[in-house]
């Protein structure tokens, strides 16, 4: 069965439509990079996804149920978003942010678990957060304040995780880190992965599939090999790129030729 | 928090022995008699101290709950227009003459304080189902210039005896406390803490923004509504009977957070219980420090608490 699937989806803010019939599935433990030029509906799409928007028409159906029928917690439990940014006006400790990940599965009064705690750490030690755990999210630099974010979103233990940019703040042994770590709660859990990146190479490499937007339409959905060819940029980003496969890792390799 | 109030009496200055004699006497049963002391003691100065802790809790609980829904540090119970409406409604009610009705001007006032939240919510565009920060925080601005100005009006046009009494209460006066009203009060401050402190958790949430809350599971819009509406009530009550009394509401939240943190599981009560203690020291040096005259209770928080908020900044810098 495909864990998230979406039927002819439309969105508009206003009158100008942003997303404009939208079909797509994803089966279980697949790993999917959307990319696009800027204001192709790629944010929007996630937040479609996970019930912060709803659809002007069209379905988003995740494991078969229409996320309208969907509760807000049971939601929270399944489909967990990284943010780009999270704003952080009053000084909460990051192991508290990292925490709020547990709420879904917790009533409002009841305080936290041992099983919470253990969950949590547990994300914490994956994104390597156990070292500034007490510290102000606040007082954080940028590519921390992003491996508690994404900390937070693994306490959520979701089966879908999203990701918005989630790596442009990450140093390259955090990159890594991160990267590895996505394919291994995919190989083991069947974590199912979305992510959001302007990095086509990025998406190359390390995505199952990709999903190209243009103007809020679908452009191409497909293997990278399909997806990246110099045809298809040309057309979406108005750029003339080369196309060859990484020695490293024989992935597709996009070159843009300035 | 009643404990907290017993406590507090030993801050009176008739000579604390005998205040310890006089409460320790009523408590076992052996009253020795009602000296003009213990008269004070009880009908004068107990109601007003249980009063002023009860004002200083809400309001402290209603900053708690403004700087988390307004997401603005800034924010605090009056910022939405409700003082203003408080205000005027107390005003129509003293000028018709409604104090001569039991709880007749805390009820128009209270009235004009729903009112006033009831218009922000429709100037800022509740009615398309969405609640936006700053036009709710806009909208409350205008409506409270709107209404200060109406104030203004009404108060170039009563004559002076009204006057002085409206004007004392604008600034803030816990006087008028009479044990039937405190006992309504307390009861309303308590039920909104209890339906408070049970939104907690969804609170740190929708401090991370309403869409990182949505998306961690908290139904936001109809918490929000449930939040707005019982700090908009409790705050209307502390309004109604005791008048303006600033700082309170910023500072109080601040200073509880700093010194606890941000989880508002701890927030709630630490703000309550020392925005209570707080309320009642500076009511007492209120009416001390050029006694017989009374000072508003507004000067003396806001010249305490001033100094002791840039103190405490200061040091967490240091820290």
């Amino acid at each position: 069965m495909s864990i998230l699937c979406t039927q002819n989806l439309s969105f508009r803010y206003t009158d100008k439509p942003v997303l404009e019939d939208i079909s797509f599935g994803l089966d279980r433990a697949e790993i999917v990079a959307v990319i696009g030029p800027n204001g192709s509906g790629k944010t929007t799409l996630l937040k479609l996804i996970n019930a912060t928007l709803f659809p002007f028409s069209g379905r988003v159906l995740i494991e078969g149920k229409d996320t309208r029928q969907w509760t807000r917690r049971e939601i929270a439990r399944t489909v967990a978003i990284v943010p780009q940014e999270s704003p952080a006006i009053f000084p909460f400790f990051a192991e508290e942010i990292v925490m709020m990940g547990r709420f879904p599965y917790r009533g409002s009064l009841a305080f936290e678990t041992r099983a919470d705690y253990r969950i949590a750490r547990e994300a914490m030690a994956q994104t390597d957060c156990l070292s500034f755990a007490r510290r102000r999210f606040n007082e954080l630099s940028a590519g921390e304040r992003q491996r508690v974010l994404i900390a937070r979103a693994l306490a959520q233990e979701p089966k879908i995780l999203l990701l918005d940019e989630s790596t442009v703040f990450l140093d390259l042994k955090h990159q890594a880190q991160f990267l590895s770590l996505l394919r291994q709660l995919n190989r083991d859990s069947h974590l199912t992965v979305i992510f959001v990146t302007h990095d086509v190479n990025l998406a190359s490499q390390n995505a199952d599939k990709l999903l190209l937007l243009y103007k809020g339409e679908k452009y191409a959905i497909g293997t990278p090999a399909d997806v990246l060819t110099a045809r298809n940029m040309k057309e979406v980003y108005d750029v003339d790129v080369g196309i060859d496969l990484n020695p490293h890792d024989g992935s597709t390799r996009v070159t843009l030729l300035t | 928090m009643l404990c907290f109030a017993a406590l507090c009496l030993g801050a009176i200055h008739i000579a604390p022995a005998d205040v310890a004699r006089a409460v320790f006497g009523t408590i076992f049963g052996n009253v020795s008699g009602t000296s003009e002391e213990e008269l004070i003691l009880f009908s004068v100065r107990l109601p007003r101290i249980l009063f002023a802790g009860i004002v200083g809790a809400s309001l402290s609980l209603g900053g708690v709950v403004f700087q988390a829904l307004l997401r603005n540090p800034l924010a605090d119970p009056y910022v939405l227009g409700i003082s203003g409406g408080s205000a005027l409604g107390a005003i129509v009610g003293i000028v018709v003459g409604a104090s001569s009705f039991y709880l007749g001007v805390p009820f128009l006032a209270f009235c004009g304080a729903l009112a006033t939240v009831f218009l922000v919510f429709v100037v800022a565009g509740g009615s398309r189902g969405v609640l936006l920060d700053n036009s709710l925080l806009l909208a409350g601005v205008v409506v409270n210039a709107f209404f200060s100005a109406a104030i203004l009006f009404a108060l170039s046009i009563v004559n002076s005896m009204e006057l002085h009494s409206i004007s004392f209460w604008l600034m803030g006066d816990l006087s008028r406390a009479s044990l039937k009203e405190i006992f309504g009060a307390a009861l309303c401050c308590a039920a909104c803490f209890v339906l408070l402190y049970a939104q907690a958790r969804k609170l740190n949430l929708i401090v991370q923004g309403e869409e990182t809350a949505l998306q961690l599971g908290v139904n936001v819009l109809a918490t929000k509504y449930l939040l707005l509406l019982v700090t908009s009530l409790i705050t209307a009550v502390a309004v109604s009977f005791a008048g303006i009394i600033g700082f309170i509401g910023i500072m109080v939240p601040h200073m509880m957070r700093l010194v606890f943190g941000s989880d508002h599981r701890l927030l709630l009560p630490s703000a309550a219980l020392f925005g209570a203690s707080f309320l009642v020291v500076a009511d007492t040096l209120a009416r001390t420090v050029l006694s017989p005259a009374e000072l508003p209770v507004g000067v003396i928080t806001a010249l305490c608490g001033a100094p002791y908020f840039i103190f405490l900044m200061r040091r967490k810098g240091r820290g």
